[in-house]
Order: structure tokens, then sequence, then C-alpha cells
């Protein structure tokens, strides 16, 4: 090919040229000036065309509505869905805008959801955790760790990853003991809880950053243990969150069922960390939780699971925590309140959430005079013949019946409904099974104890379908739990 | 007191202040000009459009207004895209008029309305493939291969091992 192509002059040839080669010459000249411009044309043609392309792409991209909003709301609407370790992946393969998006927003890094179940799949949770750290620069980090469901089985692989790809950017936390749990060999069922507890310690050692750069950014923190690990363990962890005290203001610490009473371990106690910037607080560690050294009087939000440290709160400590918004206590039985107590005066709280029963003391010796919203989870059951303290105020009440009320229960609610002179809004969730009946015993109930109807603006019910209720005055709607019932939600920030 | 709002296109819409007032931007604007029955000017904001926000204001008009000595929400609203029947039902409409009422929204600073565009926007993203999410929201891939490739290689780690 190149020689034909070098073939270009008669001279070429020598002198004596038979005519039909030197034709032959002439013509190939024309076809290669033919297919230069040919050539040309298709260099040109496709130029155009990539030209083309890009314009028709930039008008689609155009039209396409997604694009009018602006990159803030983008943002915004990036950030649901937070528990979906693959979103900012698939995110960022959109298209340049969302990748860039993705680059230049620290705060949708933010979010560190992760959920430790088996030695395969913690160390990609920790490899997610590490690109969150580095990219969310120096925003202020939410970190969840669901670790409800952990089982370590191959330990020694998982201290293997750890040591290979994370350890040495990462200092261990209060090195001997670190080191002992995940040497633990053993496959005693204590063992099993050492590696759980080490399985999770990695991982904070993996959050706190290099030095300790990124506990201090470390804003909301929320565990929910295995029930695997034991009271001491766990107290253990919540120990070494020290060093986060500039900026977390939200810590939910929540163990599983059989962590609600006694702690082996009493001296553990003493390590509690100092978080003085804390503002929410969700714990059910079974222990009462006034030795903790967070200034009380801080708090706003204060959720105690637990019937230990709820018992506490209104026996001896309430009187502490004068600027709480919301407290959610949990008492699951009828269970020792003394009939006469000191009252606990609360005068910042708007929303009370009881799990459980409404004890008589409780609700006559709770002094909340700007309590707004009442939340009962389960029955109402044992309220006395004496008049609610924060009866008055309130103007909304959720009322989720987790179990069937019985006529204790009844009895309770109707005492209730007498003594809310302000109620406005009643919200109430049953379960779908149990169909219309706890609806329409509740506003037979509001009739009798004579609860004016009239001046509910709304009744949410579970179904929007309740068409058997007439009142003009008042809109039947669907219910899903308030947005003031974040606790529900597991999400205290304020 | 009814209020005169005025649409982009010149349509006028009267409503009752407490259904206008759902909007942030209207109830600064009505407590600036004091008792006035001069229309209120939404240059940003077509008839078609402010029709179905006003639609939303009205049902929700007897809601609490984030009164500020609460503590936020607005962390929490990032963790859940929960929406209402009522809600849900009200935001089913075409692409096109679903981003207008999210723009709509964010010009007048009503959270709560904006938050639903939000949430339903998320739920409509959430599950789906890069390709997926291209093909509904009508989005051209404008990386080159090797950009592409680039991508899934500084993210190795995301893919299940």
């Amino acid at each position: 090919m190149s020689r034909i192509l070098s073939i270009s002059t008669l001279n070429d040839f020598g002198p004596d040229i038979p005519e039909h080669i030197a034709k032959d010459l002439k013509d190939l000249h024309e076809f290669n000036s033919t297919i230069d411009e040919l050539e040309a044309s298709l260099r040109c043609a496709r130029s155009k065309r990539k030209g083309m392309r890009v314009r028709l792409a930039a008008y689609q991209v155009s039209r396409a509505p997604i694009f009018w909003i602006p990159r803030e709301i983008l943002s915004q609407i990036f950030q649901y869905h937070p528990e979906d370790i693959n979103r900012n992946h698939i995110l960022m393969l959109v298209c340049k805008e969302w990748s860039q998006v993705l680059d230049e927003e620290p705060v949708l890094w933010r979010n560190i959801v992760l959920t430790l179940e088996s030695t395969k799949t913690i160390p990609r949770y920790w490899s997610f955790a590490l690109e969150c750290l580095n990219r969310s620069r120096t925003a202020l980090l939410d970190i969840y760790i669901d670790a409800s469901n952990l089982d370590i089985v191959d330990f020694p692989k998982l201290v293997e990853r750890y040591s290979k790809n994370f350890r040495k950017a990462h200092l261990p936390d209060r090195g001997d003991r670190f080191w002992r749990l995940i040497n633990t060999r053993s496959t005693s069922q204590v063992s099993e809880e050492k590696r759980c507890e080490a399985a999770i310690q990695m991982t904070f050692n993996i959050l706190r950053g290099f030095e300790n750069e990124a506990i201090s950014r470390w804003r909301l923190f929320r565990l929910d243990t295995a029930y695997r690990l034991n009271t001491s363990s766990v107290i253990m962890l919540w120990n070494s969150i020290d060093h986060a005290t500039e900026n977390l203001i939200t810590l939910a610490f929540k163990a599983v069922d059989t962590l609600q009473e006694n702690l082996r371990d009493r001296t553990t106690l003493k390590g509690f960390p100092s978080l003085p910037a804390l503002k929410n607080l969700e714990i059910n560690l079974g222990v009462p939780f006034d030795t903790i050294k967070f200034q009380s009087n801080m708090l706003q939000r204060l959720s105690l699971m637990d019937q230990a440290s709820s018992r506490h709160f209104v026996l001896s400590v309430g009187h502490r925590y004068t600027h709480l918004h919301t407290l959610e206590l949990y008492f699951p039985h009828v269970w020792g309140l003394p009939e006469s107590m000191q009252p606990v005066n609360l005068l910042s709280l708007h929303i009370l959430i009881i799990w459980g029963h409404m004890h008589a003391p409780l609700t006559t010796q709770l002094n909340a005079p700007n309590l707004r919203r009442l939340c009962i989870m389960s029955s109402p059951q044992t309220c006395y013949n004496a008049s609610p303290l924060f009866s008055s105020s309130i103007t909304d009440l959720y009322w989720d019946a987790v179990i069937l009320p019985d006529h204790v229960s009844w009895a309770a609610l109707k005492f209730l409904l007498t003594h809310l002179s302000g109620l406005c809004r009643i919200r109430l969730r049953r379960q779908p099974e149990w169909g219309i009946s706890l609806e329409l015993r509740l506003i037979d109930e509001m009739r009798v104890t004579g609860v004016p109807l009239a001046r509910l603006k709304h009744l949410h019910l579970v179904s929007g379908q309740n068409s058997f209720f007439t009142n003009k005055d008042l809109q039947v709607v669907d219910v899903s739990p308030p947005p003031w019932l974040a606790f529900l939600k597991g999400e205290n920030t304020v | 007191m009814p209020v005169l709002l005025v649409t982009s296109d010149n349509e006028q819409f009267r409503v009752e202040k407490v259904v206008a007032q759902r909007s942030v931007l209207i109830k600064n604007m009505l407590e600036d000009v004091g008792e006035s029955d001069q229309p209120i000017p939404l240059p940003n904001v077509t008839a078609p459009v402010l029709k179905k926000v006003l639609e939303y204001c009205d049902h929700h008009q007897t809601d609490p207004l984030p009164t500020g000595d609460e503590p936020s929400a607005d962390e929490s609203r990032k963790r859940t895209t929960d929406i209402s029947e009522w809600d849900q039902k009200f935001i089913t409409v075409d692409q096109e008029m679903l981003f207008e009422i999210i723009l709509a929204a964010n010009y007048l600073d009503i959270k709560p309305l904006l938050d639903v565009g939000c949430k339903t926007v998320a739920n409509m993203i959430k599950g789906k493939s890069p390709e997926e999410i291209r093909k509904l929201f009508n989005i051209v891939n404008d990386f080159t291969p090797e950009e592409e490739a680039q991508i899934k290689k500084e993210n190795e780690w995301a893919e299940d091992r």
C-alpha cells in the first residue's frame, strides 16, 4: 500500500513508460485526490456530528426538569436514604453534574451509617467509613452503628483485614485492653461477647480518624448493640467515647433486651465520658444514669428506655433537668412509684412520651405547665382519681395502641380525656387487624366524657376511610407518627 | 381578610390570609406592608403551579407552624422519606409539575412542601442503577468511558465482594 502510494510521478518509472501505465498513474492521481477530498469531508462531517451531539445533549439536559432545580436542592434530595451504603457511588455515576455535586459537597458524606453484621461485610463498611471521613472534610459527622445483629464467625480473618488495611492509620484506643480483646481465641460465650466488643471497638478506632482527628467532628453518635454483649462490654464501649466533647450534641446508646438488668461490674461506671455539649441523650444501659458527668441542665431531649433509669429520674434527679424540652420514660409494669413524692418541676417540657403506664404519682407530681404534646405508647393504665398537673396545657394527644386496650386502660383514658381541657388534636394508631372498633370506642369515650368534639380540629386515625364519623368540624385524615415524635425514629438532633 | 396573589402569567388568586401565610415569604411580605389590599406579585410562579401550591397550603392550614422553640427536626427529616397518604396523592404529578412545585416551595419558603417534593424525588431515585436514573429523568450520560471507569475504580470497595 505504502509502496503504491509513494509512486507519484512519471520519473519514478524511468524514460520509456508504456501508455497504459501512464494512464494508470494519471488515474491513480485522480483517485488519490478524490479520496483526500472525501476523507476531508468525512472528517468535517464527523466533527460537525460531534458538535451536534454535544449541543443536542446539552439541550436535552436543559429540557430535563431535574436540572431546573438549584444545586442546594439537589444536594438536599441526595441527603435522603443515608443508610444506603451505595447511594453516593451510584449517584456519582449518573452524569458529570451529579458527580461534581458529590465531589464538592462534604455534607453528602457526613452521614455514616454502618451495619455491622458479619466478618464478610464489616470490612466493606470500614472502607465506607474511611471514605466518608476523608470526603466530609471538616463537616460535622452523624454516625449510626447498627450492631444489633452482630455475629462474628471468623474473628481472626476480621482482625487480619483490620490489621492490613486500617490499623496503620488509626490508633487503637486503650491499647492493652483492646489487644487483649482481639487476641481472644476461646469459643466460650464470654469470648464471643468480647469478640463482638472488639469488632465494635475496631470500628470506633476507624471512626476516630488518624490521631483522633475525626472524633472531634462527631455531632451525632448512635449505637445499637447486639444482645450478645453484656452490660460490662457496653459500658466499656460507652466509656471509650472520649475526645468527643466539643460538638457531640446527640448520643444514643441503646442495648437490646437483656441489658435491662444487673450490671456485672459497677466499677466500670466510673469512667463515663464527659460530654458537656450534649443536648440529646437516649440510653437504656439499665443503670441509674445520674453518675454521667455531663451538665444535666444543658439537656433538651432525654430518652430513658429502661425502667431503672426512668424510676430514678422521677424519684431523684428529674428536678435538675431544667431545660428539658422532650422527655421519654419507660414504665412497662405497674410498679413501685411512691404515692407521695417531691414534685418534679419541668417548666420547659413540651413533649412527654410514656411507654407503658401512666402512674398516678407520675401524672400528679410531674409539674409541667407548658406541656403541649402527650404521647402514650401502649395502653394508658392506672390513672387514679387525681387531676394530672400538666393536663390543661396539652393540645396534642398521640396514642399508639401497641396492645389491645382492656377495660382498665379505657377507664384510665376516659379519666385522662376528662382532664385534657385544651385538647385540639388527637392521633390514634392501632394494629390494622383490630378493625375500626378502637376508633369507634375512642369517639364514644369522648362523647361520654364530654370532650367537646367541636373543638377538635383533627382526629388522625389509622385509615383515612372512616366515613362513619360525621362531625363536620372534625377532619379525619390518615395518620403517621407526628413529626414531634422524632425519638421514635431514633433521630434526636437539635 | 383575603389576600390577592398575582402570578407571573398575570393570573390573580384571592386566598384566605391563613392559607397564604403558610408561605414564609408571603407572611413576611404581609407583615412588612401591614394591613393593605395591594396585590402581592409572585413573579417566579405560574398560575397552574400556584394553584397546586395553594391546594397544599389549604389542606395543611391548621398544621402547627415551626415555632423555632422546638428542637429542629431538620436532620430527622433527612432520615425518613415517609410521606402521608394525602401528600402522596397530592404530589402524584408529572415530572415537570413536580420540579415546578419544588422550585415554587423553595421560592415561597414553604419548608414542609419542599420536603415532600424532595422526598418524592429521593424515593424515585432509591434502589435504581445509574442507567435507570438517567432514563427516569432524561439525563444524558456525558462521561467518557475512561472517566466512568475511573469513578468505578475509585469506588471499588463499594462493590459486593
